[in-house]
């Protein structure tokens, strides 16, 4: 009789709406998280490229952009503020500055779906811009407030410059990625 | 990307799941703001709980690290491979320059302890060093920071100064147990006691967040050229004095930059110095 059932039990999984379920697939769902939580700690690593010395590509922005727009069920907006969170805790910056705007670019792109999905990457690399230019104008917002300062935005429009510049070589797997887990592949 | 969203959205689009939704984006936006409030006024135990995170991230940094430095030192090592030749002419001569440099120092340095004997000057204090490994950098476009793979078990507490072989890097602001984060001379909120190193005026110096931090509240009738050496001055007690920190790099009407002497983006390894502040109290290195 046990066989049986278990037989049914998977072959319920198997009828799934394409969302992985159950058992071994359950750590399916973990990976956007876990790619972008090493995009992040990528981003603080120093890797000592002479162009890149005084500002490190925002890989974790790119992250929670390109899965929020294509899953935004696996990227809920917790796990945005959770990789915002860790970005500030390895920066030593504000605690909850990059967490806020993660949380806002997630809730920005995944209502973006409707209009972005499907459409060529191009249009999908100057929506990045767009975000990418809306976050770094928040956090520069915040961090003059925080700081009671004047700070200097050259260094987070570098930022963006880069994050852009490199988005097509970081997103591509992203998108690779995400679009093997809709559907059969993962499930 | 196209195939079967519908159950997905039809999930999202339920009630309960919409309701929940924003409230979990209320609540973390709400915690989001506290957390800035709470970090900026120091209320709560923000840094604490900073700091706990830290010593839990700095292990997994240090293990992913050890691959990027060494490309990162086969890169340097190609770079230098090139200029071999020329480089090799150039310590050639800087060599025998120095040759004749160590020949004045020994010189002055026996004079100097005479003197020193003689006047009954007081020793300075003693400074050691806790050598340890960079294993991230803040990369982000506020602040400039480094973090350590060494901690309070090593020895590193906030306020050391921090030098690599070239000059001063910054000063520890946190410390873990076995991580600590260096505030490098650049960030906003570095400001470093310093003087000229030829006519002794004192100076702040103050980061700005860019390359070149500024050399504010410089007496105006101090003369200062581009070249001129800044080295710290050990008022305020938290750094020893004389430590080198860089040239002056631009002179302007109303502001001097200062170029220093440590790449600040290239920084593998660093020292953490233990000074021992001199003090009024408890002072056991009395004459």
């Amino acid at each position: 009789m046990r066989p049986r059932r278990r037989k049914s039990a998977s072959s319920r999984l198997g009828d799934g709406p394409g969302l992985p379920q159950l058992g071994f697939w359950r750590l399916g769902l973990a990976i956007p998280g876990l790619v972008s939580l090493v995009l992040v700690l990528l981003g603080s690593l120093p890797i000592g490229v002479p162009f890149l010395g005084p500002v490190l590509p925002a890989f974790g922005l790119i992250a929670v952009h390109v899965f929020a727009l294509q899953r935004p069920d696996l990227m809920p907006h917790w796990l945005a503020f959770g990789l915002g969170l860790v970005t500030d805790l390895l920066s030593g910056g504000p605690l909850g500055l990059t967490a806020l705007v993660f949380l806002g670019v997630q809730a920005l792109s995944a209502s973006q779906r409707r209009v972005l999905i499907g459409r060529p990457f191009v249009l999908g690399w100057a929506a990045f811009v767009a975000v990418a230019l809306a976050a770094a104008g928040v956090s520069w917002l915040i961090a003059c407030v925080y700081f009671l300062d004047f700070v200097n935005p050259v260094a987070a429009l570098l930022q963006v410059a880069v994050t852009v510049t490199l988005f097509p070589l970081v997103a591509a797997p992203l998108l690779l990625l995400s679009h093997r887990m809709t559907g059969q592949a993962f499930a | 990307m196209r195939r079967s969203n519908k159950p997905l959205a039809s999930r999202m689009a339920s009630p309960m799941g919409l309701l929940f939704n924003r409230f979990a984006f209320a609540f973390l936006l709400a915690l989001g703001l506290t957390l800035l409030v709470a970090g900026r006024s120091g209320i709560g135990p923000v840094e604490q709980v900073r700091t706990g995170l830290l010593d839990l991230l700095a292990p997994v940094l240090d293990v992913i690290s050890r691959p990027v430095a060494a490309v990162n030192d086969l890169a340097t090592e190609i770079e230098q491979l090139s200029r071999v030749y020329e480089e090799n002419d150039r310590l050639r001569q800087e060599n025998a320059r120095l040759l004749h440099w160590q020949a004045a120092a020994r010189a002055l340095e026996r004079d100097n302890a005479q003197y020193r004997r003689l006047l009954n000057v007081r020793a300075r204090s003693d400074v050691t060093y806790i050598t340890a490994r960079v294993v991230g950098e803040s990369g982000g476009p506020f602040v400039k920071t480094l973090l350590l793979a060494a901690g309070e078990r090593d020895g590193v507490e906030p306020d050391q100064a921090v030098v690599s072989e070239l000059g001063l890097v910054g000063r520890i602001t946190e410390a873990g147990r076995n991580a600590a984060r260096i505030l490098l001379i650049t960030d906003l909120n570095s400001r470093i006691p310093v003087m000229l190193e030829g006519s002794r005026r004192r100076a702040i110096l103050s980061g700005d967040n860019s390359g070149r931090p500024l050399l504010a509240f410089l007496e105006a009738e101090a003369e200062v050229q581009p070249g001129d050496r800044v080295v710290t001055s050990g008022h305020g007690g938290m750094l020893p004095p004389g430590l080198v920190v860089g040239v002056v790099a631009s002179v302007t009407e109303n502001q001097v930059r200062l170029r220093p002497f440590v790449d600040l983006a290239r920084l593998e390894r660093v020292n953490v110095l233990r000074y021992r502040r001199p003090s009024l109290v408890n002072d056991r290195n009395g004459p």
